[in-house]
């Protein structure tokens, strides 16, 4: 019982004197009723058109065709990096070389790129191995050896 | 473009068995298709993907020196290794041995 009082006054603590707040000057009139829903209306009306423009960016964002360059192939320099395109291409992410007859799938632009270079170093370890090759092989066997340091 | 009724087992099974491509497995399936002892075609297969993007459909269409009907055929039926060699030999990619 005595934390409910004041034990000073004797009070219980509802009753205290409440103590006053000097005004600032910049204190809004109250918002009437009909004044809050409109309010809380037009906030929810904003929030749902953040929702739809952010749904937007994200199809906008991977819906755009990338370019990017790889430059280590094998755990080599290229002295001429090898232009890659990612886009997208049904739930994933197709990643193709501009000059090498290659491509790279996956669920996201990192992913597709990362098979992409997979598939640069195995045709590199392929090509570099043996000379038995169609003209069209033994030229980016060539473009290897000449631009791999 | 029929990339909707193909998955990537058939695709691989259908290089095997028609063109003789021997897959490797390293991250994704790869292998060539060899004739006359000379590296021709290397055909690239991403793991799991049933059915096959259309983009991805075309590429590997591509990387075989095929259109896209010609691939449909590959996995369909009506071309087979020796039709297969008839196109190559038409883009002149492989010589014609009778020449």
């Amino acid at each position: 019982m005595s934390a409910y009082l004041d034990t000073s006054q004797n009070r219980p603590i509802d009753e205290w004197p409440r103590p006053l707040r000097q005004p600032t000057g910049l204190e809004q009139p109250p918002l009437r009723n009909s004044e809050f829903w409109s309010l809380d209306h037009r906030l929810g009306k904003l929030s749902a058109q953040c929702d739809r423009l952010a749904e937007e960016l994200r199809k906008v964002k991977t819906s755009l065709s990338v370019a990017v360059k790889i430059q280590l192939i094998a755990g080599r320099t290229l002295t001429t990096p090898l232009d890659v395109i990612v886009e997208p291409d049904d739930e994933g992410f197709i990643a193709r070389c501009v000059d090498l007859p290659l491509f790279g799938y996956g669920d996201d632009q990192y992913e597709a790129v990362e098979c992409l270079r997979k598939e640069i170093d195995s045709l590199y370890h392929d090509l570099i191995q043996d000379e038995d090759a169609t003209e069209e092989w033994l030229q980016i066997r060539r473009f290897f050896e000449k631009n791999v340091t | 473009m029929k990339n909707a009724s193909f998955d990537t087992l058939v695709v691989k099974k259908r290089c095997e068995d028609k063109l003789n491509i021997v897959f490797r497995h390293n991250g994704e399936l790869n292998g060539w298709f060899i004739s006359g002892r000379l590296k021709v075609a290397r055909i690239t297969i991403p793991k799991g993907r049933k059915p096959i993007p259309p983009k991805t459909y075309k590429f590997m269409a591509k990387q075989l020196k095929l259109t896209v009907e010609e691939f449909d055929g590959l996995l369909e039926c009506p071309i087979g290794y020796n039709e297969y060699i008839q196109i190559l030999i038409k883009q002149k990619v492989i010589p014609d041995p009778g020449e």
